[in-house]
């Protein structure tokens, strides 16, 4: 019933009270917002907390959802908010997070069944880096390069979720590209 | 560095590296643009170093996210749907932290209301009682001040002798005095004093008064009783 319908349909129906509708919007939206929040926080566990929260955030306001703006570009910023939120969090407590690093590294070198053990050891040590780098970002860098490589969103696509002019998006991709670079030069082993 | 700035700027290409790199360009600019990076090292340098670092993320994201399934998001729907007034109060005791305090609050209230209700009941009673006193139905509550039973002159006789009679117990001297009379059941007399004449006080203000003649007492004219405290004031004085 509501898959032909548009997301701002969805959207007014779901104010209605409606909540089938609101349904349909995170069926819709919740590979990418999940992909989203797993970018910008790096870690599976944070990222659905921080994807569902964004639903029910989203959901509580609704009503107040302008039809000017699209439906991705709310949920995108409403999901961003969040992530930013959960990173808060995270240095005020950072002492209790330094144990859990190395264990959430260790699940994902297991991840990967192939190779030698030396291999694995260093893909699970590059891509702990590339986390790590990406992680340190600038908050307006890092959310435009999660939603290229982690939503395969187009540079139109982004400037429209964000608002931003198309210029002002590939200037901040090409930074985050070039930051990211020189961050991931200090590793030690090779990148690609 | 200048040189290096120098020779971007005379590049026609300057600026698309990153949309090669994402392939966010047309069909031909693609073909031009890849043919000029054999000629460009800039170009290529720059091409080299976008890819790396788009390379390093997209290697993390199929590493680390594309296995992950998604998960199931649950959005708690609040309805508007008014529950009754006593699914109401049954969820009060579903809420550990409002129990206690629901069950003080209902306790209290009963215990309210039995108050209430007792206090209700037992006015109208006295109110009741009051207005169904009838000369045939009368039974007389119970009377604050009941006038002392006469005792025979005789008697008292009897009495100041016995009083007089260190040898012999006052107390029992009246009690035989009383059996006495009550044998010859001789009638009682009636006090002069305006407390007790024609009277029967009761603890209900208002209630109806009840005629001694109902009784079969003594006419009032016949009244000549004495109390004991006279007789003992008598009995000082001599």
């Amino acid at each position: 019933m509501f898959k032909e319908l548009a997301d701002e349909q969805l959207v007014e129906l779901a104010v209605r009270d409606d909540p089938e509708a609101f349904g349909e919007i995170v069926r819709r939206w919740e590979r990418k917002i999940f992909a989203l929040c797993f970018g910008m926080l790096g870690r599976e566990d944070e990222a659905r907390d921080a994807a569902q929260e964004a639903f029910i955030n989203a959901y509580r306001s609704i009503s107040r959802f302008r039809g000017d703006a699209k439906v991705s570009s709310w949920l995108h910023r409403i999901a961003v908010n969040q992530c930013l939120t959960v990173k808060r969090r995270q240095k005020s407590r950072a002492e209790e997070y330094l144990g859990d690093e190395d264990e959430a590294e260790s699940r994902m070198f297991v991840a990967s069944p192939t190779g030698s053990p030396k291999n694995i050891a260093e893909k699970g040590e590059r891509l702990k880096l590339v986390r790590q780098a990406v992680g340190a970002l600038p908050q307006e860098l890092r959310e435009v390069i999660v939603m290229k490589e982690f939503e395969e969103m187009t540079f139109q696509e982004i400037a429209d979720t964000l608002e931003l002019p198309l210029s002002t998006v590939k200037s901040r991709l090409y930074t985050a590209l070039k930051q990211l670079k020189m961050r991931l030069e200090r590793l030690p082993v090779e990148i690609v | 560095m200048t040189q290096d700035k120098n020779k971007k700027a005379e590049c026609g290409y300057a600026g698309q590296a990153l949309d090669f790199v994402y392939d966010e360009m047309a069909a031909d600019a693609t073909a031009a643009f890849g043919g000029h990076l054999a000629a460009c090292t800039n170009c290529a340098d720059e091409v080299s170093s976008l890819s790396a670092s788009s390379l390093a993320v997209q290697e993390w994201r199929s590493e680390a996210f594309d296995p992950l399934a998604t998960p199931r998001f649950t959005i708690p729907v609040v309805t508007e749907k008014r529950a009754s007034f006593l699914a109401g109060i049954l969820g009060l005791f579903r809420q550990p932290l409002y129990a206690a305090s629901a069950a003080g609050l209902l306790l209290a209230s009963a215990v309210g209301i039995y108050i209430l209700v007792n206090a209700g009941a037992a006015r109208p009673n006295v109110e009741r009682a009051a207005v169904s006193a009838s000369p045939a139905a009368a039974t007389p509550a119970p009377s604050i001040e009941t006038p002392k039973p006469a005792i025979p002159d005789d008697d008292v006789e009897e009495v100041l002798a016995a009083k007089e009679d260190k040898t012999e117990n006052p107390v029992a001297a009246e009690r035989r005095a009383r059996t006495r009379m009550i044998k010859r059941d001789k009638p009682l007399r009636q006090s002069n004093d305006d407390t007790h004449s024609g009277t029967v006080a009761t603890n209900e203000p208002g209630a109806k008064t009840v005629p001694e003649d109902l009784f079969g007492e003594v006419p009032e004219t016949r009244d000549r009783s004495l109390r004991l405290t006279d007789l003992f004031a008598e009995g000082e004085e001599d």
